[in-house]
């Protein structure tokens, strides 16, 4: 997540109204997805395939 | 005389199939009940006394011509706000949907519950669109807890819980993406299922995030619970999620104790990665004990740090989310209630990288899991760190919004059940989470059933005013 000032990022996404009528909300929610990127793991190796298809293991 | 709030549905069942009462008066002394309590617990957003004593005319008519459908035949129960039942508006607890149409169709799982004979009471309260609560600023009130009403009954499926513990229902159904059928399981003293994902259907379900969400039942006993599960689990061509696969008879194991079974207890989740109240921690002591005394073998095993789990799956939560939302976010966020904005609004944030690498981190989740039950029959953890905060401290609802070991199983689609532990000094419930391989759902409830039986928490139920 880069640092710029997300009501600009959210009004580049054509949340105006968003952005201009709750921007403390805004702020708000996106220091959390910032945060939340930050806490993942970044360890991952190339071929760790996303889950895209639900491949459920069976109970033995 | 029967009191009818009291009734599991194993009891109801079985009175109602010797047709020793009838589903037109059960029906009808829960009406009352709702009427002359509900105004103090918010627990549903619409009663359907009509259309349910209809239901229950034609249920009657039913058994006593010796055409009964099963345990859940005239048996009366709620759906969460975001379940559809044909001709009855969905209104997901939102300014959005507040003038939304009647429904055209059921959902799946209303459907089955239909053709097994069950009659629907009426719509349950939520968190908006099920996640953003409990708010005041919706065009109705959040639900409260019957065991205390100043307090918070656990969201997002809050109604439905609090309908349960009230005893206005002996089942509800709710949805389930970061713990929303487990947190209001867990802090109204009921038995909440998240089951495998893919076990049962979500058509007609409004959606949070496609890969996380769950329907699941909720009820005051475990064996309900598995009386509830077995109607609603099987394939449903029409969900992309559903799973292929035939469901067991969740009932069939459940007397059949825990002597010589396997429990792991992933006690860093709440006792290192989150630090439990020391009254839920004790619950779950407790509970452990009484597995051990009843013949388990019981060790610790340890899996990644919840907190990977918890980002990685809101990640993909809120992405999801926002995917839905974004038109709305556009052109009427005035109509969403703040919490929800504060929440889903998150998503346009998110990286596409971010939300890539979160689906990868679920599938290495996933597979650690799955190599660590290998020796495990079922694993035991928290639910809630913290007993439920009081719905007028929005600071303490905020802090235990987080503080929680739920959506580990949400992202990796394992089954987990929240299983009453007792009751902390001040009288509200505690509680622990039961989890198993996937479609193990059967021995979970084995589990449960055996603690409950021996425990016997459920026998309490609140007074209410």
């Amino acid at each position: 997540m880069d640092q710029s000032d997300p009501l600009d990022t959210a009004r580049d996404f054509g949340l105006h109204r968003l952005a201009d009528g709750y921007p403390d909300e805004i702020r708000e929610a996106a220091a959390f997805a910032r945060l939340l990127a930050q806490k993942l793991p970044r360890d991952l190796a190339p071929d760790e395939e996303p889950a895209h298809v639900y491949r459920a293991k069976t109970a033995s | 005389m029967t009191d009818f709030a009291e009734l599991s549905i194993a009891e109801a069942g079985g009175l109602l199939r010797a047709r020793k009462i009838s589903p037109v008066e059960y029906t009808q002394a829960l009406l009352d009940r709702i009427v002359r309590h509900d105004g103090a617990l918010n627990a549903f957003l619409r009663l359907m006394p009509d259309e349910a004593l209809a239901a229950a005319k034609t249920a009657e008519a039913q058994i006593m011509a010796g055409d009964w459908r099963g345990p859940m035949h005239g048996v009366p129960y709620a759906l969460k706000d975001i379940i559809d039942a044909a001709g009855v508006p969905t209104t997901c607890h939102s300014k959005i949907f507040a003038d939304a149409k009647a429904a055209s169709a059921d959902a799946h799982v209303t459907g089955l519950l239909r053709r097994a004979g069950a009659i629907l009471l009426g719509k349950t309260s939520t968190h908006e669109f099920a996640i953003g609560g409990p708010s005041f600023d919706l065009p109705w009130p959040p639900a409260r807890n019957p065991w205390n009403r100043e307090h918070f009954p656990g969201g997002s499926s809050s109604g439905s819980g609090a309908a349960l513990a009230a005893g206005f229902v002996p089942a509800a159904l709710g949805s389930d993406t970061g713990g929303s059928v487990r947190n209001p399981a867990s802090f109204c003293g009921l038995a909440g299922m998240k089951p495998t994902y893919g076990r049962v259907s979500r058509r007609g379900v409004f959606p949070l995030s496609y890969s996380l969400d769950h329907v699941g039942p909720m009820t005051r006993t475990v064996a309900d619970n598995a009386i509830l599960l077995n109607v609603l689990a099987g394939h449903d061509a029409a969900d992309p999620g559903s799973a292929d696969r035939a469901a067991p008879d969740f009932s069939a194991a459940l007397e059949r104790g825990v002597s010589g079974l396997r429990i792991g207890v992933i006690r860093h989740f709440f006792d290192g990665d989150l630090h439990a109240d020391a009254e839920m921690k004790c619950g779950i002591e407790n509970a452990l004990d009484v597995l051990r005394g009843l013949g388990a073998k019981v060790r610790d095993i340890a899996l990644t740090p919840l907190g990977d789990y918890a980002a990685a799956n809101r990640i993909i939560l809120l992405s999801e989310a926002f995917a839905i939302h974004e038109t709305w976010f556009r052109e009427r966020p005035q109509d969403y209630g703040s919490s929800t904005r504060r929440r889903i609004g998150g998503g346009a944030f998110i990286r596409a990288a971010d939300y890539v690498n979160a689906t990868r981190v679920k599938a290495r989740l996933a597979c650690e899991f799955a190599d660590t039950m290998r020796d495990i029959d079922v694993a035991i953890t928290a639910s809630s760190m913290d007993l439920p905060a009081r719905l007028d401290d929005p600071e303490a609802l905020e802090h235990g919004y987080g503080r929680q070991a739920r959506p580990p199983f949400n992202l990796i689609g394992a089954p987990a059940l929240a299983v009453p532990t007792g009751f902390s000094s001040s009288g509200l419930p505690l509680s622990m989470q039961i989890v198993a391989k996937n479609f193990d759902e059967a021995m979970i409830y084995r589990v449960a059933h055996a603690y409950e039986q021996a425990a016997g928490w459920t026998a309490r139920r609140p007074k209410l005013a």
